[in-house]
């Protein structure tokens, strides 16, 4: 079955990653795992040099119809934000906003992160956001209050309290969840599909932060049926970043 | 993929795994679940805490992996939990596991809320050094891995820093590369990639598997190693042998 990879990184900034040529990695592990499609954001944008990174990434989604870009836009820098949103979300080969991790801007719910929400409104496309404790989940949903019609994607981070951040979501239905190599802890897809349903998890490698094998090797091990591995892996991503088949 | 390890003819012996009651989350840590995920990826011996030990009373827990050690017909091996805060009685709680049979002990910082720099740790450390026994030591924060080199550098016995966070492991690679009794556990590495660059930096024999399981996806730990471009003799030392040489030493 191919793979469709709801999150991944462009970028060299962890320790284990090696130099070299960054797009010929992924494309190797892309085709050493079966992933038709790779939705990645910059890491470059999300922690150093918003436009440079975007720019990166758009590059990289012109030259090769495998992957899909995320705009990162940083709540520091709303109007190069805006800026970078009417540049690519306009671009069929991106899907999606990508929100830096709460501990790197702003919490989900403040000012800031809300002028971004309402200036991504117009593009109608899902926001990606992380969660790195259980006070994140509860921002996030007092953010999609105030817009029930965005799809919210989210990236738990490793050491979250990744039950409450599940209980606090199970109700709100337009937030879904990438379960991925970020965090590893034995229980989560399980528990994801159990509480929030089998549309509403997808997957997502996190290359090249992180080896997609340490994902697939908990879709392996997690119970789950052929009909919900499937969902997982790709079908759901489909739905949620309003990917045609 | 899962039986790759067996294909390989790798034996594989897991130095970080738990046994117990998780305070922190609802997930099944049985005995049970550990010896399922083991017959599934052909891991010869579990190196356990056990969770009372960690989060509650030293005492208590060891004796509970004591005991679950021995039901487990030598499948799990029990690793003595030591806590510096506790003081009282520690030094005697040493004797009382090494006189049990236990091997390998192992402080847990920062789910205890100290840090290496403390004095009873110094003294607990150095009791171990006195005794031949090797220690795990948890070390996610930055600086803490200094500290523990500064402490160690001149003790005989191995010393294994485990769960290493992502932000620390370039400190944790400069003190193991400079500090021989120094090792690291493996459950920090999540790349293929890093496999081959941390052996190269640090040396291999330097490098023992530790899994995290059942808290973590043992998969997650295992596929990095197995798909590394490392050789199966590599592999081997890493799976088994280099723990295999700490403890016996």
């Amino acid at each position: 079955m191919p793979l469709l990879d709801a999150y991944s990184e462009l970028g060299w900034w962890a320790i284990q990653n090696r130099d070299g040529d960054e797009v010929e990695v992924m494309n190797r592990l892309a085709e050493r795992y079966n992933i038709a499609t790779v939705c990645v954001a910059s890491a470059e944008a999300m922690r150093g040099d918003l436009v440079l990174g975007n720019k990166r990434v758009a590059e990289l989604v012109a030259q090769n119809p495998k992957f899909r870009g995320y705009v990162v836009v940083n709540p520091n820098h709303l109007e190069a934000s805006a800026e970078e949103m009417k540049r690519y979300l306009t671009k069929a080969n991106f899907l999606g906003v990508v929100l830096p991790p709460p501990s790197l801007a702003h919490p989900l719910n403040s000012w800031r992160t809300l002028e971004l929400v309402k200036m991504a409104r117009r593009y109608d496309c899902p926001f990606v956001t992380f969660v790195e404790t259980s006070e994140d989940a509860q921002a996030l949903v007092s953010l999609t209050k105030s817009f029930p019609g965005i799809r919210f994607i989210i990236v738990p981070l490793r050491g979250s309290d990744w039950w409450a951040v599940l209980k606090i979501l199970e109700d709100v239905t337009n937030i879904s969840v990438v379960v991925s190599g970020l965090l590893t802890e034995r229980g989560i897809v399980e528990q994801a599909m159990e509480l929030l349903g089998e549309r509403r998890v997808l997957w997502g490698s996190a290359m090249t932060r992180v080896h997609p094998t340490c994902s697939l090797g908990m879709l392996q091990e997690a119970e789950l049926t052929e009909r919900q591995r499937s969902m997982l892996v790709e079908i759901n991503a489909r739905h949620w970043l309003n990917l045609e088949s | 993929m899962e039986s790759l390890a067996s294909q390989v003819g790798l034996p594989i012996v897991d130095c970080n795994t738990w046994v117990g009651f998780y305070p922190r989350q609802a997930i099944d840590l049985s005995p049970q679940v550990l010896l399922t995920l083991m017959r599934r990826y052909g891991v010869a011996r579990a190196l356990f805490v056990h969770t009372t030990a960690v989060f509650y009373d030293t005492k208590t827990g060891n004796d509970l992996a004591f005991q679950v050690a021995r039901e487990s017909g030598g499948l799990l091996l029990p690793v003595a939990t030591l806590n510096p805060l506790q003081y009282r009685g520690m030094k005697a709680e040493v004797e009382r596991r090494l006189q049990q049979g236990f091997r390998l002990f192992r402080f847990f910082p920062k789910w205890q809320g100290w840090k290496p720099t403390i004095a009873p740790f110094r003294e607990l450390a150095s009791f171990l050094n006195e005794k031949g026994v090797p220690f795990l030591i948890d070390c996610p924060q930055v600086g803490w891995a200094t500290d523990i080199a500064n402490l160690v550098h001149e003790m005989q016995v191995p010393v294994i820093l485990s769960d290493v966070s992502e932000e620390n492991l370039g400190e944790v690679l400069c003190v193991v590369k400079s500090v021989s009794n120094l090792h690291l556990e493996t459950s920090c590495i999540n790349q293929p990639d890093g496999y081959e660059f941390v052996a190269a930096e640090v040396g291999v024999e330097k490098l023992v598997f530790g899994s995290g399981a059942p808290l973590h996806y043992f998969a997650s730990a295992l596929f990095p190693l197995l798909h590394s471009g490392l050789s199966d003799e590599d592999k081997r030392k890493i799976l088994v042998e280099n723990l295999r040489r700490i403890v016996q030493a």
